[in-house]
């Protein structure tokens, strides 16, 4: 569990101390938000650093019961405008389409999915529509509830429940696919 | 779908009445279109556990750096907004100061790393190559660690080199028993490619690990420019560059 313990803060007054303790704890989860919000490991990498420097600076503002929510904003709004400037460097996704059901009756192998490879699960997150990805790399990698997403993305509720319902769909097919390949 | 998606979604989510999910487990056993449905999304749930790992080990010891940079750089300015530390036009801090008259105290405000600044990238002074292997300045100087015996004492007094035509002086220190190398050029070091530069996307300032070897180095336009390897977990390198004033 990363954590302030480690972090030379001879420098840091009170309130970056504050800061250390307050979001150090959430390195994880930022992390996982940055590397699904991008292709590259060591782009990821670098837009939590940017994060982490973005909310340091801004940390006396920081207001409201969040700071989980609070980083992982300011990194979704990075990955945002860093993606405007770097159009090829983001990830690449599928254009959002209106959402078709898979085939009724088509069962999905829960066990299989459960093994199958940690790569072909990124890659097949990887090829979800925007909006479908980001609910569920907030819901389930990152762990916010949907209240907070909607809250995040100033969507409400029922969208985001229903974009990463349809986004699970996509995946279970998607992945369903990749298992059965020869 | 031809069931209602909002009643799969609601049951999913557990939004569903005591009532409501009984006629809804009702429903479940008739219909397989909804089950499927309600067998995908816990599958796929299940399969994106695997995707919930932890930071990679060293990305704290990174932004334990930088923050530790731009704590000390905001330090330094205290007229100023924090936020400044990332604001281009911020004044352009020196890099490893004095390291050649002062051998036991070279300085190296690495906030230079901070101020991101710096009318450098368009002045494009420093072409930081990522794309080749690890750069010969580096792989010689990582060669001349001496994990667990003192350094010559050509090393500690500063010992001249020319690598792939650079000229560089290293100097070597060991604090608590942690042998340090400094290497120190008035031109800049080519970039190692696994490394990650500091912070944004500045290519001024950047860090990489080696096995146990943690690096970090300053490309500067004018003066010193300098790199420093230490057998130490990155996550240590800011006590360690804060003890040997280099920050």
């Amino acid at each position: 569990m990363p954590g302030a313990n480690t972090i030379e803060t001879s420098h840091m007054d009170d309130q970056g101390r504050a800061f250390l303790e307050a979001a150090m704890p959430h390195l994880d989860v930022v992390y996982r938000v940055a590397r699904h919000t991008t292709r590259d490991h060591h782009h990821a990498e670098d837009l939590v650093q940017e994060t982490y420097l973005r909310a340091f600076a801004a940390f006396g503002t920081h207001r409201g019961p969040s700071t989980k929510a609070w980083l992982v904003t300011i990194c979704l709004n990075l990955a945002r405008s860093q993606g405007r400037r770097r159009a090829r460097r983001v990830v690449e996704t599928a254009m959002p389409e209106p959402y078709e059901p898979e085939a009724p009756g088509v069962s999905v192998p829960e066990e299989a999915l459960a093994n199958i490879d940690r790569a072909a699960v990124s890659h097949a997150l990887a090829h979800l529509p925007d909006e479908q990805r980001q609910a569920i790399v907030l819901m389930d990698l990152a762990g916010h509830s949907a209240s907070e997403v909607a809250e995040m993305l100033g969507c409400p509720r029922n969208t985001v429940l229903s974009r990463a319902f349809r986004g699970r769909q996509r995946l279970a097919s998607l992945l369903v696919e990749e298992d059965m390949k020869p | 779908m031809t069931c209602p998606e909002e009643r799969v979604i609601s049951f999913l989510a557990g939004e569903l009445s005591p009532e409501e999910e009984r006629r809804f487990d009702q429903h479940l056993l008739g219909c397989e279109e909804c089950w499927a449905a309600v067998k995908a999304d816990r599958a796929a749930r299940l399969a994106l556990e695997q995707l919930r790992q932890p930071a990679p080990a060293g990305l704290e010891g990174r932004v334990a750096l930088a923050l530790s940079l731009a704590a000390q750089e905001a330090s330094k300015s205290p007229q100023a907004p924090k936020s400044s530390v990332a604001r281009p036009g911020a004044g352009a801090p020196s890099v490893l100061r004095g390291a050649t008259a002062r051998p036991h105290r070279p300085r190296l405000v690495a906030a230079a790393c901070l101020v991101v600044v710096m009318a450098a990238g368009a002045a494009g002074w420093l072409i930081a190559d990522r794309s080749a292997a690890e750069p010969p300045q580096l792989a010689a100087v990582v060669a001349m660690m001496t994990p667990g015996s003192a350094p010559t004492n050509a090393l500690r007094a500063g010992e001249h080199f020319v690598i792939a035509g650079q000229a560089l002086m290293v100097r070597a220190y060991r604090l608590e028993g942690t042998e340090e190398l400094v290497a120190t050029s008035a031109r800049p070091f080519p970039v190692p490619p696994s490394s990650h530069m500091l912070p944004g996307s500045s290519s001024q300032a950047w860090m990489a690990t080696k096995g146990r070897l943690s690096m970090y180095g300053v490309n500067r336009r004018t003066g010193q420019s300098m790199f420093v390897v230490a057998a130490m977990p990155m996550a240590e390198m800011p006590q360690m560059a804060a003890r040997l004033d280099l920050i």
